[in-house]
């Protein structure tokens, strides 16, 4: 499986994971530095990546406790907050994701039950 | 041969759209929307921060941790009770000082208004009255050091004879009272039940005195099936309870000290038809 490559750090955004322009599953975590609930929310996404995506993802995290301002972009009201800019529409899904079920459905890339 | 087999493919796509679907598909749930999906990540514990708009400037929205937000409200709790007691504790003390020892100035106040018209009459007398009403003033200096040091006086109260000191500080203004203090209602008093009737005994003869220009006023302590009732009632000129509610800090004290004791205060009052408080507490 091809590992997604890590990019240079942009300057308001912690990590950027994976190339954007031939990424289908274009991701962004909002996390609240090292938190419980947030590390838990990447681990889990990342798992949830290498395991079901292919490589064909992209992963934009964003530390709000760095820079609040950043949540208004994309309206974030709560933390952790994965929203899948890509494929479109936007969605995003809430919590730790620890619930890999409830993510695949959050990302499409499992049918609704 | 091509005109037949367009006609029966043509047809098949009739029947086809006539035809009922194998399955019924069940319908497609929309996604949770956001408020939903927070509300159920708070409940679930899957969150540990909530983005809180701090203004409509796009730079100042503040991020709280729960961690932080609930070491906020702890704080915030903590002050508050730190507020409320000390609210509490300064309520007490202008009770105190308003019912105690201000009225007892203000009866030492009177007593030497007297002294003025006695001391041509009869100087003999106005000198006794001058010395009691710095025997008095004694005793608000011995009160308001107990109030400084914050030692209160917890031993049972004489009632019947606190009362009498506090119609005779009267002197000769107000009406003449009819005491009637039950022994038995008295013994059912703690001492800290005891001193808040008695202030608000205090209290409501002073506002008699004051205010209600009575040819005479009655004061009873009696039992009542399990309760202690006092009872201070005067014939004067009464008031408009309903009207006039701005009447100071006197029935305010007493209403506040009554429910401190959990009990139930009535006022009953009419323009020229006098005036009753009734006072009843657990004892």
């Amino acid at each position: 499986m091809k590992q997604p490559s890590t990019r240079k750090k942009p300057a308001a955004r912690q990590t950027t994971r994976g190339k954007r322009d031939s990424a289908k599953y274009d991701l962004r975590l909002y996390v609240a530095g090292n938190t419980q609930k947030s590390s838990a929310a990447l681990q889990n996404l990342e798992r949830i990546c290498a395991e079901h995506l292919g490589g064909q993802y992209r992963i934009e995290v964003i530390d709000l406790l760095k820079n609040p301002a950043l949540a208004r972009g994309d309206q974030i009201l709560a933390i952790p907050t994965l929203v899948r800019r890509l494929p479109s529409p936007i969605r995003k899904i809430i919590g730790d994701l620890s619930d890999t079920s409830r993510v695949l459905v959050g990302l499409d890339v499992k049918p609704h039950a | 041969m091509r005109a037949a087999k367009r006609s029966a493919k043509s047809n098949e796509r009739r029947r086809s759209s006539r035809r009922l679907p194998d399955r019924v598909q069940a319908p497609v749930r929309s996604w949770p929307s956001e408020a939903e999906q927070t509300l159920e990540a708070l409940r679930a514990g899957l969150i540990d921060a909530l983005v809180i708009p701090a203004g409509q400037r796009d730079s100042i929205y503040a991020l709280k941790t729960f961690e932080e937000v609930e070491q906020a409200n702890s704080q915030l709790r903590e002050s508050q009770e730190r507020l409320l007691l000390l609210l509490s504790e300064r309520e007490r003390l202008m009770q105190d000082l308003h019912d105690g020892c201000i009225q007892s100035i203000y009866a030492v106040g009177l007593a030497l208004e007297d002294c003025r018209s006695l001391i041509a009459e009869d100087p003999h007398r106005a000198a006794g009255k001058v010395a009691q009403a710095a025997a008095s003033l004694n005793l608000v200096i011995q009160e308001l050091r107990a109030f400084i040091s914050g030692l209160r006086p917890v031993t049972l109260l004489d009632f019947p004879r606190e009362v009498g000191r506090i119609i005779e500080s009267f002197g000769m203004r107000g009406p003449r009272f009819q005491i009637d203090i039950e022994p038995a209602a008295t013994r059912m008093l703690s001492p800290d039940k005891a001193e808040q009737l008695l202030q608000i005994t205090r209290e409501a003869l002073s506002n008699v005195v004051r205010h209600a220009k009575a040819r005479s006023g009655r004061i009873s302590l009696r039992r009542t099936a399990g309760k202690v009732r006092l009872e201070v009632a005067d014939n004067g000129q009464g008031f408009d309870k309903n009207a006039d509610k701005g009447r100071g800090l006197g029935l305010h004290h007493i209403a506040a000290r009554v429910e401190k004791l959990g009990g139930q205060l009535r006022l009953d009052a009419k323009p020229a038809k006098g005036c009753r408080i009734v006072v009843e507490i657990a004892a």
